[in-house]
């Protein structure tokens, strides 16, 4: 292909921007081995590690601003802005379409790192430079998945990191537009995926990826204590970490929970997606190592098992990476991105650190403390460490089941015959295990909270304890027995949950009042602990208690065994439908920008028929840019104190696009009909009767309520009788001009299934063309007045403004109108300005149309001798006979809406309990800060 | 040996216990001509036959929906299942339905999982179709 010079490309930004890139990669490896040097005891190195790693920040925030600059600035010719914007992305998404894909959420996790690691340096603590020789490491590894740097004489071109800055026509290549230069004015980017364009995709991310990027911290810093031999002095500022990481991956995952049971999955907040899973078992991981830390900071046992699971929880990570990254989950999961082709990228970067952590601990374990004689039974920490093996134990489960696209893979390259297994249904498997998870976790920290460290003075103690714990028990048995009165427990195991949870809020509620006296400060763990509860207390009622108020309610189906439901109903607009608990009308639709928003009303009646409850429910539907097809449905959610209800609605096919529309078009069978005015059609159900046509009517039905933009309108009204009932029904299909082109509006009744149109042959019956008018000259000089055809034509004077209806000026133009003042025969006045031009010394006229009453007026010469205009009129034949009028029946209804509609109860203690738990960690995140500056 | 250890071991052992005893959650996929011969509730994996009818028509019933789809051996049935017409549904790339099959040879689902193009991303060919429409 032949070089073509590019018109309008911004090459400057890209090429800055992969330098920006290139230099963040050398500068952190030059901080990572500065860090390490100055660990070595090469104490001057201090400040080059620091300085690399200053400019590594910097040059990352280069990127970031120059990739940023680019999408504000539309840039198509860089892919990942073709990708990410179009001209009608609104501002407020942009950083939604920053780190809507693989580069852009990279960037977003290295910088979330270099803030953290500028903190770390700031601090200046001793621990900042063999923490820092790993986090920099870390952003080698990062910052090399988007180098973009193929490996020449490698076969398939091996290819090191994805370019954020690569060019739209390297990517297709093929492509024919790009033999034009100027292919940049032909392309408009995609822009951000409108399930994406959501206030949830600008505030998730960034949270969940500082979440990602705040585990490096415990890993990095738990390599830096296995590296020095002072692993008791880490473990205040790694439980310090350790929390926060905790924190903010929490509340990043319970970010995405929410979104999910808003938006994206209808109905529920949890899926067992793969995605989901593997950014849960980090957190449960960190949890695990919290709580072996908390042990190993009040009795020096179990410093290993934190060393271990803070180590693992950033491996896992990076395996959460590696799964949804690289493509390996395929279609199994909502969250992931296409594949960037760095699989083996992405895999030895795993490796890379697991093997680094394996070696340090592997090296170094023997350095670690141990205690010679092992944790009382009887003591806090043997069942802290229980609970903490709990959380181990359930990550293990759910990696192990979420892995099977992995081994999938493996066993297909041994055995090319191997047919790759599926999980049947994810929340029956994963819940069957889970639920045991949560009965343990429930029950452990309930008892450890309850005990002593060391069990200190045990002997004294015990009684105490049982009383307590006994106590606690009975409660909780009885709250079980009563609550589950009002949940549908459905088997022994979701009693024994029910009970668990129930058991973990007593106690460690009877822990912050009794035992601590209401301390705050001491009772994050407690506070967290009941949320666990309040958590298992939600999932129990929105899980079990949910169901789908639409649903059928005598209907037994043998229909695939019975096991299907009917869960869907069909609304007619106006027509309320009872369902199990409310009535539900549809009212009607509004769009607003490209969402059509239908409003339902719920209510509800007691047995005197009063209203007891009500509510409107505005389920929409999102088009996409053209607005010819809905792109996809959301569902309406109303929220309450002690349920949700969660609409969808989604119309019929033929209204959701315009192509399944044009099918039912064709299919529809329409019947001709030659009419006159007062022409009655008799047909089986229904007669119709011809009334005399309206001119510039004004239509209502459809989307052509803008008739004003119309040159003419013209409705032929049709009175429909119903044959059963009587009744009579106005319609009034017609035709419109718009700049000599002929629209057709048509009528349709919904409730009659019928469907009237006037073809467009039917128009010259109304206006007729051009060639076919009967011209007739009238000569008038100023104030000459005219008559023809009971019209009186009055020359008034002359309009020499130049700007004129349909005329545009070239150079030389005399471009003159005439106003003239006409009287109709039933005394109406009008004004009309039919324009002269002489162009080149030819004459041209510009035609005034009176739509009203069909006159076509032009001004066609001014005789400059005599002082003589000269105007030729012509009228529309409008003799209205046999005007051909099309009438379909069984036309399918576009006034209905397929509706279903689900209740969650008791969704709230779902999220109460989820903050609860945060709150807890934050309680105690900040008590700890207290404490190291005390 | 430690309690604690005992107790870790155990749990491991549970583990490893639970997940292959979960094999049962597993499956393969089965065919029509299989699902016909057995007539066992079975999962089937598919494309849909666009060439064929679909029948949705929410006035006579939302909650009836039909379609025609091949499996993995080119061998075309009908499927019918009970709810209505998902919005994505003709967007999928392949159908997983499982069911069985009745006494008509129509094959009915009880559940059904559409595998769609990422939802993240819109169709690759987007700039070359704009290409072909800007010349042409």
């Amino acid at each position: 292909m032949e070089e073509v010079s590019y018109i309008g490309e911004h090459i400057w930004l890209g090429q800055l921007g992969h330098f920006a890139l290139v230099a963040a990669f050398v500068s952190a490896i030059c901080a990572a081995w500065a860090y390490y040097k100055s660990v070595k005891g090469e104490t001057s190195w201090l400040s080059i590690g620091k300085t690399a790693y200053i400019t590594h920040g910097v040059s990352i925030f280069v990127a970031i601003g120059l990739l940023l600059y680019a999408m504000v600035s539309h840039y198509y010719e860089y892919d990942y802005v073709y990708r990410t914007v179009s001209d009608s992305s609104q501002m407020k998404y942009l950083l939604a379409a920053f780190w809507a894909d693989q580069e852009g959420s990279f960037l977003l996790w290295m910088f979330w790192h270099v803030i953290l690691g500028w903190i770390f340096i700031a601090k200046g603590k001793s621990w900042t430079a063999p923490t820092m020789v790993t986090l920099a490491l870390i952003q080698v590894f990062l910052t090399s998945m988007l180098l973009g740097v193929y490996i020449p004489f490698v076969e398939d071109d091996f290819k090191i990191g994805s370019n954020p800055f690569i060019l739209v026509r390297d990517v297709y290549l093929e492509a024919p537009i790009f033999t034009r230069a100027d292919y940049l004015t032909q392309i408009e980017g995609r822009g951000l995926n409108p399930l994406l364009q959501n206030y949830w995709m600008t505030i998730h991310p960034p949270v969940l990826f500082l979440g990602f990027a705040s585990v490096s911290i415990p890993f990095s810093m738990a390599v830096a204590g296995l590296s020095s031999d002072k692993h008791t002095e880490i473990l205040q500022p790694l439980l310090k970490w350790g929390l926060f990481s905790a924190f903010i991956l929490g509340l990043g995952i319970l970010m995405g929970a929410a979104w999910a049971y808003e938006a994206l999955t209808f109905g529920g907040y949890w899926a067992w997606d793969p995605v989901e899973n593997t950014s849960l078992v980090p957190w449960l991981i960190l949890l695990a190592g919290i709580h072996t830390n908390l042990i190993a900071k009040s009795t020096k046992y179990s410093i290993k098992s934190t060393y271990a699971y803070y180590l693992l929880a950033f491996i896992m990570i990076l395996y959460s990476t590696f799964l949804t990254r690289s493509g390996i989950l395929g279609d199994t999961s909502v969250h992931a991105f296409t594949t960037m082709g760095l699989e083996t990228q992405l895999a030895s970067f795993i490796v890379f650190f697991a093997a680094l952590g394996l070696y340090k601990y592997f090296t170094r374990h023997k350095t670690i403390p141990v205690k010679p004689n092992e944790e009382n039974i009887y003591s806090r920490e043997f069942w802290m460490f229980v609970g903490a093996l709990v959380l181990f134990f359930s990550g293990v489960l759910m990696t192990g089941s979420t892995s099977l696209p992995v081994y999938n893979k493996v066993a297909e390259l041994f055995d090319e015959f191997y047919t790759p297994l599926a999980i049947d249904d994810p929340m029956v498997h994963h819940n069957k295990f889970q639920i045991w998870i949560g009965i343990f976790m429930g029950l452990l920290a309930g008892t450890a909270i309850l005990l002593r460290y060391h069990a200190a003075n045990w002997n004294n103690y015990k009684s105490k304890f049982s009383k307590y714990l006994i106590g606690v028990l009975a409660i909780s048995a009885i709250l079980t027995f009563l609550l589950g009165q009002v949940i549908d427990t459905y088997t022994w195991q979701h009693y024994v949950f029910l009970f668990a949870g129930l058991f973990t809020i007593i106690a460690n509620g009877t822990y912050i009042v009794s035992f601590i006296k209401g301390n705050l400060k001491l009772s994050g763990a407690a506070l967290s602990h009941i949320g666990f509860g309040v958590l298992i207390l939600g999932i129990m009622f929105s899980g079990l208690n949910q169901k789908t108020i639409t649903a059928a309610r005598f209907l037994q189906s043998d229909f695939a065994d019975g096991q299907a439901e009917d869960r869907a109903i069909v609304l007619l607009k106006d027509q309320p439908f009872p369902t199990t608990d409310y009535w539900i009308n549809y009212k009607g639709d509004t769009l607003i920008d490209n969402m059509r928003y239908y409003e339902l009303a719920f209510s509800k009646v007691n047995s005197d028929n009063e209203i007891i409850e009500s509510f409107t429910s505005y389920p929409s539907s999102l088009y996409n840019k053209e607005m010819t097809k809905i792109a996809a449905d959301n569902p309406g959610n109303n929220r309450n104190w002690t349920y949700d209800v969660f609409t969808a609605a989604s119309p019929p096919g033929h209204v959701r696009d315009i192509e399944e529309l044009k099918r039912v078009e064709d299919s529809l069978k329409y019947l001709s009909h030659i009419v006159n005015i007062g022409t009655i059609i008799d047909e089986e159900k229904y007669t119709y009767e011809v009334q005399e046509p309206v001119y510039n009517y004004n239509f209502e039905s459809g989307d052509h309520n803008d008739s004003s933009s119309y040159d003419l309108t013209v409705g032929i009204p049709i009175d429909i009788t119903i044959k059963r009932t009587g009744e009579v029904k106005r319609v009034v299909p017609g035709l419109a001009l718009k700049n000599a082109l002929v629209f057709q509006i048509p009528e349709v009744i919904d409730e009659l299934g019928i469907k009237i149109k006037v073809p467009d042959s039917s128009f010259s019956k109304i206006f007729t063309e051009e060639d076919k008018l009967d011209y007739h000259d009238i000569q008038l000089e100023n104030q000459g007045t005219a008559n023809w055809k009971g019209y009186k034509i009055t020359l008034q004077g002359f309009d020499r403004s130049g700007n004129y209806e349909n005329y545009q000026a070239q150079e030389g133009d005399i471009a003159i109108a005439g106003i003239l003042n006409i009287t109709t025969p039933e005394g109406n006045e009008l004004t009309q300005k039919p324009v002269f031009i002489l162009r080149n010394a030819q004459q041209f006229s510009i035609k005034d149309y009176e739509p009203k009453s069909g006159l076509h007026i032009r001004f066609s010469n001014i005789d400059p001798e005599t002082q003589q205009m000269t105007f030729r009129l012509a009228q529309d034949d409008r003799t209205h006979d046999e005007i051909e009028l099309l009438i379909a029946n069984d036309v399918p209804r576009s006034d209905i809406l397929i509706v279903e509609s689900n209740i969650f109860p008791g969704i709230n203690l779902v999220w109460l309990g989820c903050l609860m738990m945060l709150g807890g960690l934050l309680m105690s995140l900040l008590y700890k800060k207290q404490q190291t500056k005390a | 040996m430690k309690k604690t250890h005992i107790i870790a071991l155990v749990m491991m052992a549970a583990a490893i216990v639970m997940l292959t005893m979960s094999s049962k959650d597993l499956s393969t996929f089965s065919t029509f001509a299989k699902a016909e011969l057995d007539k066992e509730r079975v999962k089937v994996s598919g494309q849909l036959s666009k060439s064929d009818p679909m029948v949705y028509d929410p006035e006579v019933d939302a909650n009836f929906f039909s379609f025609y789809m091949i499996d993995e051996n080119n061998d075309k049935r009908q499927v019918a299942i009970r709810e209505s017409k998902r919005y994505d549904f003709e967007r999928s790339e392949k159908i997983v339905v499982t069911g069985k099959m009745n006494e008509e040879g129509v094959f009915e689902a009880s559940e059904m999982l559409l595998k769609c193009p990422s939802k993240y991303k819109e169709e690759e060919l987007a700039l070359r179709k704009q290409a072909s429409a800007v010349d042409s």
